[in-house]
C-alpha cells in the first residue's frame, strides 16, 4: 500500500440496509492490496458476507462506494465484473447436473477461453479421473476443491471466499486450507475470506478484520489484534478463542 | 368443527364466482346478433349439412333418420354431431349456423327457449313458436312428426292397482306417503314439480333427483313410487309402470318437429322435401317401439333409423334382435369402434396438453421473474379447476360451437394449473446455492434460467405434465357430451340405453389409456432428469 499502486478491493464509507430497516453495513471502509488475503470474522449477521458480496455486485451499497482495481463497481457491468472475480461459497455451489469438468470450465466457457481442466484439477490435488463425475459422486472435500478449481479457472487476480470450508470435517478442512495457502502463494492471488472460524482467519489472513453489527471493529495483522485489541469486543473474542484453543 | 363447517362454504363461493365469470362471458356471446358469423369453428363445407342431437335415444334416432333421409334423397353430405348435453347447446348450434338441423319439441321451444307462458293448446303453441323463431332467428319448425313426447307422471303398477289410481288427481290424497324420483331439470321447471304442485295441490313425501336411467332401475327395485317419464319412453312398459292421465291438462304439448335453418331450405329446397316425408307419420306407439329397441336391445341407432325409414316407405323389415355377448366377445366385436374412439380420445388429449404446455411452461418461468404476480396468477388459473367439467364444456359451446374445438379448449384450461404450478415451483426452488454461484461467476439471468434453473426443474415440470395428462384423459370422456367423440361416446350412449357393456367399452379403455399415458410420461420424466440429480 505504500507502493502507490491502488488496492485490488476497496470499500469507502459503505452503508447498506435491507428491506425492513435491518442494517447490513454502517460506514465500512477497508482495502485489500494485491496478493494480500484479508479475513473477515464476526458473528452471524455482523455484515461479513454483505461486505464480500459488494465486490462482485451481488449487493450494491446504499451510500459510499466499493471499488475493484481502482474503479467504482457502480460503473462496471456486473456480468463482466463477476467473470473477472473468482467465487467460492460454503456449499460450493457446484451445478449438480453438470460434470466436474464442465463445472470447472464454467467461466472460461462463458468468456470463450480455452480451459485446461486436467491442470486445474491437479492444482487442487484432485485426480483427473474425477473430471467426468457429477458433484453428488464426490466427497465434501473433493467438492470444495472442485469449487476452488472453478474459481481459479479463468485466472482471476482476486477471489472471494464465503465460508468456503464451513461444511467440512476438521481434518479435511485442514487439508484444503493448506492447499489454498499453497495455491494462493504460488499464483499471487488476492483474496477476501469470510469465516466464523478464528483459527482459519489467523491461518489464512495476512490481516484480519473483526466485524460486529455491520461495522468493522479493528483491522490488522493477527499479532496486532492479539497484542493490542482496539475494543473490548475484540479483546473478549480473542480471549475466548485462546481459551478454547488452550 | 368450525373450520370444517366453513371450508365447503368457501369452496362453494369460489365455484359460484367462477361460474358467474364464465356465465357473463357466455351471455355476452349469446347477445350477439343472429347474423354474426359463428366464431371459432370454420363454416361447414358447401354441400354439407350438419345435424346435432340432444343426449337421449329418441332425439338421436330422429337426428339419424333426418341424416339418412337427406343423404338418400338430397344427395348431400351429412355431418353428425350427436349427444349434445340438453336443449341449449343444440339450439345455440343451429342459431349460430354451427349446425343446420335438430329435432325439437314445441313445448320446449315455447317454455325453455322463448321463455313464454305455458299454453295447453297444441296448435296455438306451434303457431307461436313458428312465428317467433322465423322472426328472431330465421329458423323453421317443419310440420309435426306425428307424436308428442310430453312429461307424464307414472307410478308403479302394483301401487296403482292397490289404490285404484288412474289420474294425477287420484294421486293427490296419497301424495304425502309416496317417494318420488324425478329427473334433474323436472325439479325446477315451471312445467315440472312446482307447476304440478300448483295445478293439482300435489305434495309428495320425499323427492330424490335421478339420472334418467337410474330412475327406472329404482322404480323396478321398489325404491321409488312416483316418477316423471316421457310419453314415448320404451321403458314405461318394461318397468311395470302405469302412466296417469293428466286430467287437468297441466303438461304443455310437446309435439316433436324438425327445427331447421331457413337459409339451408333456401339453398337446398330438396332438404325440405326430404324431411317433410316424415310429417305426421310417426305415432306414439311406433316411437315407443323404436325407443325400446334402442334402450334395451341396444341396437345401433343407424340400423333402427334405417329400419324405421324402410317401414315408413312401405318395405317392412321385421325387428331384429342382437344376441347378448360376453364382455370379451363384445369388446372384440367393437374393437374397431374402440380403436377409433381411443384414437380420437388421444388426439383430444394430445392437442390440448401440447397447447397447455406451450402456454403454462413459459408462464411459470415468467412468473418466477415476477414473483409478486405469481400467487395471484396461479390462483386465478386454479379457479378454472373449480368449475365442474361438464359446466365448462357446456359453456364452451356458445363460444366455440360443438365438436372438437370447445372440448380441446376446455381440456386445455384444465391442464394449465398443474403445469404452471409445477413450473413456477420447480424453477423458483431450483438448488439455491447452485443458482447463486452461477450468478456470482458471471452467468446472465437468461443463462442462469436456461442452463441451471430449467434443467434442475425439468423433473418437477414433467411431474406437473403427468398430473395434467391423467386428469385430461379422465375429463376427456365428458367431451362426448358436446359431440367431440372419444371414449366418452359409448359411455354416454350406454348410460342412455342402460347398456353396461357399452359403458364398459368406453370406461375400461379410458382407464387403460390413463395408465398408459402416465407410464409413457414417467419414462420421459426419467429422460429429462439430469444425470447428476439423485
Amino acid at each position: 500500500m505504500t507502493t502507490g499502486a491502488p488496492p485490488i478491493l476497496e470499500a469507502r464509507g459503505v452503508h447498506k440496509s435491507y428491506p425492513g430497516g435491518v442494517v447490513g453495513l454502517r460506514d465500512v471502509s477497508i482495502a485489500v492490496a494485491a496478493s494480500e488475503t484479508v479475513a473477515l470474522v464476526g458473528e452471524s449477521g455482523s455484515g461479513k458476507t454483505t461486505l464480500l458480496k459488494l465486490f462482485n455486485r451481488l449487493h450494491d451499497a446504499d451510500a459510499g462506494e466499493a471499488l475493484v482495481r481502482g474503479r467504482a463497481t457502480g460503473e462496471l457491468d456486473p456480468v463482466t465484473l463477476r467473470r473477472s472475480i473468482g467465487y467460492v461459497s460454503q456449499e460450493g455451489g457446484l451445478l449438480p447436473h453438470w460434470t466436474v469438468a464442465r463445472n470447472v470450465a464454467l467461466v472460461p466457457d462463458l468468456i470463450g477461453k480455452a480451459c485446461d481442466v486436467a491442470r486445474l484439477l491437479g492444482l487442487v490435488g484432485l485426480d483427473v479421473s474425477l473430471a467426468s463425475r457429477h458433484p453428488k459422486e464426490l466427497s465434501g472435500g473433493q467438492r470444495q476443491r472442485v469449487a476452488i478449481a472453478r474459481a481459479l479457472a479463468a485466472e482471476p487476480d482476486v477471489i472471494l471466499l464465503d465460508e468456503p470450508f464451513g461444511a467440512l470435517d476438521p481434518i479435511t478442512r485442514h487439508e484444503v486450507q493448506g492447499e489454498l495457502v499453497r495455491i494462493r502463494d504460488a499464483l499471487g492471488t488476492t483474496a477476501l475470506l469470510v469465516t466464523h472460524d478464528l483459527d482459519e482467519a489467523f491461518l489464512l489472513g495476512h490481516r484480519v478484520a473483526v466485524m460486529k453489527d455491520g461495522a468493522i471493529q479493528q483491522v490488522g495483522p493477527p499479532g496486532e489484534l492479539r497484542d493490542a485489541p482496539a475494543t473490548d469486543y475484540v479483546g473478549e473474542l480473542l480471549a475466548r478463542w485462546k481459551g478454547a484453543a488452550a | 368443527m368450525r373450520s370444517e363447517a366453513r371450508s365447503p362454504v368457501r369452496r362453494a363461493a369460489i365455484g359460484a364466482i367462477a361460474t358467474l365469470v364464465v356465465a357473463v362471458i357466455v351471455s355476452a356471446r349469446a347477445h350477439a346478433q343472429p347474423g354474426d358469423p359463428p366464431p371459432g369453428g370454420e363454416p361447414p363445407a358447401p354441400g354439407t349439412v350438419t345435424i346435432v342431437s340432444k343426449n337421449f335415444a329418441e332425439n338421436r334416432l330422429l337426428a339419424e333418420m333426418f341424416a339418412q333421409l337427406i343423404e338418400a334423397r338430397a344427395g348431400l353430405r351429412v355431418e353428425r354431431r350427436f349427444n349434445l348435453v340438453g336443449t341449449q347447446p343444440c339450439f345455440d348450434a343451429v342459431r349460430t349456423g354451427e349446425a343446420d338441423i335438430y329435432a325439437e319439441y314445441t313445448g320446449t321451444g315455447l317454455l325453455s327457449i322463448l321463455k313464454a307462458a305455458p299454453d295447453g293448446d297444441p296448435a296455438r303453441v306451434l303457431a307461436k313458436v313458428r312465428a317467433d323463431f322465423r322472426a328472431r332467428w330465421d329458423l323453421e319448425w317443419l310440420a309435426p312428426l306425428g307424436f308428442e313426447n310430453s312429461y307424464e307422471i307414472a307410478v308403479r303398477r302394483e301401487l296403482a292397482e292397490r289404490h285404484g289410481l288412474a289420474t294425477i288427481s287420484d294421486l293427490v290424497p296419497h301424495g304425502q306417503t309416496l317417494r318420488a324420483g324425478v329427473g334433474f331439470e323436472f325439479v325446477d321447471r315451471p312445467d315440472g314439480l312446482p307447476g304440478l304442485r300448483e295445478a293439482y295441490g300435489l305434495e309428495l313425501g320425499t323427492v330424490t333427483k335421478f339420472q334418467q336411467t337410474l330412475k327406472f332401475q329404482s322404480a323396478i327395485a321398489g325404491e321409488i313410487d312416483v316418477l316423471d317419464v316421457y310419453t314415448t319412453d320404451g321403458r314405461i312398459d318394461l318397468s311395470q309402470l302405469v302412466v296417469l292421465e293428466d286430467d287437468r291438462r297441466f303438461f304443455p304439448p310437446y309435439q316433436a318437429c324438425t327445427l331447421v335453418r331457413r337459409d339451408l331450405l333456401r339453398r337446398h329446397p330438396e332438404v325440405g322435401l326430404a324431411l317433410n316425408t316424415l310429417a305426421g307419420v310417426l305415432d306414439v306407439d311406433r316411437m315407443r317401439a323404436l325407443n325400446r329397441r334402442l334402450q334395451d336391445d341396444a341396437e345401433p341407432v343407424e340400423r333402427v333409423a334405417a329400419d324405421a325409414l324402410r317401414e315408413l316407405a312401405g318395405q317392412s323389415a321385421g325387428p331384429r334382435r342382437l344376441e347378448q355377448l360376453a364382455l370379451p366377445a363384445y369388446f372384440w366385436r367393437e374393437r374397431g369402434a374402440i380403436a377409433t374412439n381411443a384414437g380420437r380420445h388421444l388426439v383430444l388429449v394430445a392437442i390440448s396438453l401440447a397447447l397447455a404446455i406451450a402456454l403454462a411452461v413459459p408462464l411459470g418461468v415468467a412468473l418466477e421473474r415476477r414473483r409478486a404476480l405469481a400467487e395471484p396468477t396461479i390462483r386465478g388459473v386454479g379457479l378454472i379447476q373449480t368449475i365442474p367439467s361438464i359446466a365448462l364444456l357446456a359453456f364452451a359451446i356458445p363460444i366455440l360451437g360443438t365438436g372438437m374445438q370447445p372440448a380441446v379448449a376446455a381440456l386445455f384450461l384444465y391442464s394449465l394449473f398443474p403445469i404452471v404450478r409445477a413450473t413456477f415451483t420447480g424453477v423458483r426452488d431450483a438448488d439455491p446455492t447452485a443458482c447463486e454461484a452461477a450468478r456470482a461467476l458471471g452467468m446472465t439471468p437468461g443463462q442462469v434460467l436456461a442452463r441451471v434453473r430449467l434443467p434442475l426443474a425439468a423433473p418437477i415440470i414433467m411431474a406437473g405434465v403427468r398430473t395434467a395428462a391423467v386428469i385430461n384423459v379422465g375429463t376427456a370422456t365428458l367431451a362426448a357430451f358436446i359431440g367431440a367423440g372419444g371414449l366418452g361416446d359409448p359411455i354416454v350412449s350406454g348410460l342412455q340405453q342402460m347398456d353396461t357393456q357399452a359403458i364398459l367399452s368406453g370406461a375400461i379403455p379410458a382407464a387403460a389409456l390413463a395408465v398408459l399415458v402416465d407410464v409413457v410420461l414417467a419414462g420421459s420424466e426419467r429422460l429429462v432428469r439430469p444425470r447428476g440429480l439423485a
